[in-house]
């Protein structure tokens, strides 16, 4: 398609400044506060300021009109555009595709992309009290649940492959462990084998520890074009590919955002822009929302064949000195899973990892090369980085 | 029964089955089929994704399939009518479409390919006092894998 000629006339874009607010529940704080330390320590770790900033993108999920307004607005209000953008789980990665694509065109240097969520406990997509007679028949009738959505796909894999509940459990072993080690991370916390399978069952075979907690917190980002980017003194980090598409939408929200074969395409496709193949890559965020999403992801990201992503974690191979080291900061499930900052926050990852600054995380052999892999209902965004 | 004349079955959301208006009839679950290319929807649509024609046709489902996945659901959905511990169930259906629905009952020994039927359950009445229906899944035999 022409989107692979366009992508090739685009200036290179860069990230040179990250920032996060630690995820966790803060219910003191409202989201001008998150997201005003994320965009100040985005801009520390750039060494920029607001004068720098020529567009901005960002949102939040849940009451999200004109979030990105008002987190920048916290910061400076120079009357530069600002765009609220919403995809589900992937918003702030469509924030950052949107500045990528504003960079990569010429039409900015230097963007600021935000995201935020403050969440309520407990499953989302449910009915409010005193609005049942607006509730849809999947709401009604309980169907149509997050968990669940991966559940059955988990089930059957089970089925079609012979892949286990302790295969699964082991990814919640895995992003617990690397959580304990990120400072910014919800749930800093080990956990056993059976602790996890032990757990309250929350959608069978997924348990409580299986699935992400609802989340405050914040992410920001500043990119900007490689040829300008000398003026600043952030440590650059390329972002080589992206690839990012909208898979079927089903009214009851069923099985859309996990289609099958979907993400494998897109995945070849964000291989192919950045010249990599998915041996290249030493360190990846995948779209873990409940522990099954990541062995889909391995899969989908041909890091294993289909219905080998069991095996690949279970022997280790995705652990922080595995083959590919996934969800190095906990994951969606332990570093907490804010549904608008998630997006940059796999990013920031990627960039520290990438950077050397990881700390008691840090994948060994200075890994060159990131992948991340953000899904949300609406879409999904992979973005390749090298350093 | 008096009171049947009076009160009314009702699908308590429409768009995904129908109830006859003669009460001796059962309610049926709906598709779409593209009259064109034949391709079967569920829920029903207006425009074919296939071959991208306006001629749907309504199709009743048979009702009866096979569960090509399932997940038994421990936590509550605020505001949801169904309460755990329930299993949500994809069913293939013959038709050509899979349905994504509920079993609250018997649900323990199912497995993949195991035959479910649907069958239809009051959830409620309305301010008139008419049933509110849904349709819900069971077992028609134990899966023989």
């Amino acid at each position: 398609m022409g989107t692979t000629e366009a992508w090739k006339k685009m200036r290179e874009v860069c990230v040179i400044g990250v920032g996060l607010h630690k995820f966790g529940r803060f219910p003191e704080k409202d989201i001008g506060d998150l997201g005003r330390e994320a965009i100040l320590a985005a801009f520390e770790d750039a060494g920029c300021g607001p004068k720098d900033i020529e567009a901005g993108f960002g949102g939040r999920v849940f009451n999200g009109n004109a979030t990105a307004i008002r987190l920048i607005s916290e910061v400076f209000q120079t009357g530069i555009l600002i765009d609220n953008v919403e995809k589900a789980c992937a918003t702030s990665s469509t924030a950052v595709r949107l500045a990528t694509w504003a960079i990569g065109a010429g039409l900015y240097d230097v963007c600021l992309c935000v995201g935020v969520e403050k969440m309520e406990r407990g499953l989302v997509g449910g009915v409010a009290p005193g609005m049942e007679s607006r509730a849809s028949y999947g709401q009604l009738m309980g169907l149509g649940i997050m968990p669940a959505e991966y559940a059955l796909r988990a089930r059957r894999h089970m089925y079609e492959y012979g892949s286990t509940r302790e295969m699964f459990a082991q990814v919640a072993v895995k992003s617990h462990a690397n959580g304990s080690l990120n400072p910014y991370a919800q749930y800093q916390t080990k956990v056993t084998l059976e602790e996890v399978l032990n757990a309250r069952m929350i959608s069978d075979p997924l348990t409580l520890y299986q699935c992400s907690p609802s989340t405050d917190g914040a992410s920001a980002v500043v990119l900007c074009a490689k040829e300008v980017a000398h003026k600043y003194r952030g440590k650059l980090i390329t972002i080589a590919g992206w690839a990012s598409g909208t898979p079927a939408y089903t009214p009851t929200g069923v099985g859309g955002d996990v289609q099958e074969g979907f993400i494998a395409k897109l995945a070849k496709e964000a291989y192919e822009r950045a010249s990599v193949g998915p041996k290249d890559i030493k360190v990846a965020q995948v779209h873990d929302a409940f522990s099954a999403g990541e062995i889909f992801a391995i899969e989908d990201l041909s890091f294993a064949k289909p219905g080998e992503g069991g095996k690949y974690v279970w022997e280790g191979k995705a652990d922080i000195n595995g083959q590919v080291a996934i969800n190095t900061d906990g994951g969606l499930e332990s570093r907490g899973h804010p549904q608008g900052a998630t997006g940059i926050a796999m990013l920031v990852e990627i960039v520290r990892q990438l950077r050397g600054e990881a700390g008691l995380r840090q994948v060994p052999g200075n890994p060159k090369i990131g992948l991340q892999h953000n899904v949300g209902i609406g879409g999904c965004n992979i973005f390749i980085y090298k350093k | 029964m008096a009171e049947a004349v009076t009160k009314k079955r009702l699908p308590i959301r429409r768009g995904r089955f129908v109830v006859p208006d003669d009460p001796t009839k059962e309610p049926y679950l709906i598709a779409s089929r593209c009259k064109n290319c034949g391709k079967v929807f569920c829920p029903p649509r207006h425009i074919c994704l296939n071959c991208g024609k306006q001629m749907m046709e309504i199709i009743p489902l048979s009702g009866k399939g096979k569960i090509y996945s399932y997940t038994e659901v421990h936590q509550q959905l605020p505001g949801a009518l169904v309460k755990t511990p329930y299993m949500i169930v994809i069913v293939s259906m013959p038709e050509g479409c899979q349905v994504h629905g509920v079993m609250t009952e018997k649900f323990e020994n199912i497995a993949v390919d195991s035959e479910v039927e649907v069958y239809y359950e009051k959830m409620m009445e309305d301010k008139d006092g008419n049933e509110l229906i849904a349709d819900k899944f069971r077992l028609v035999s134990p899966s023989k894998k």
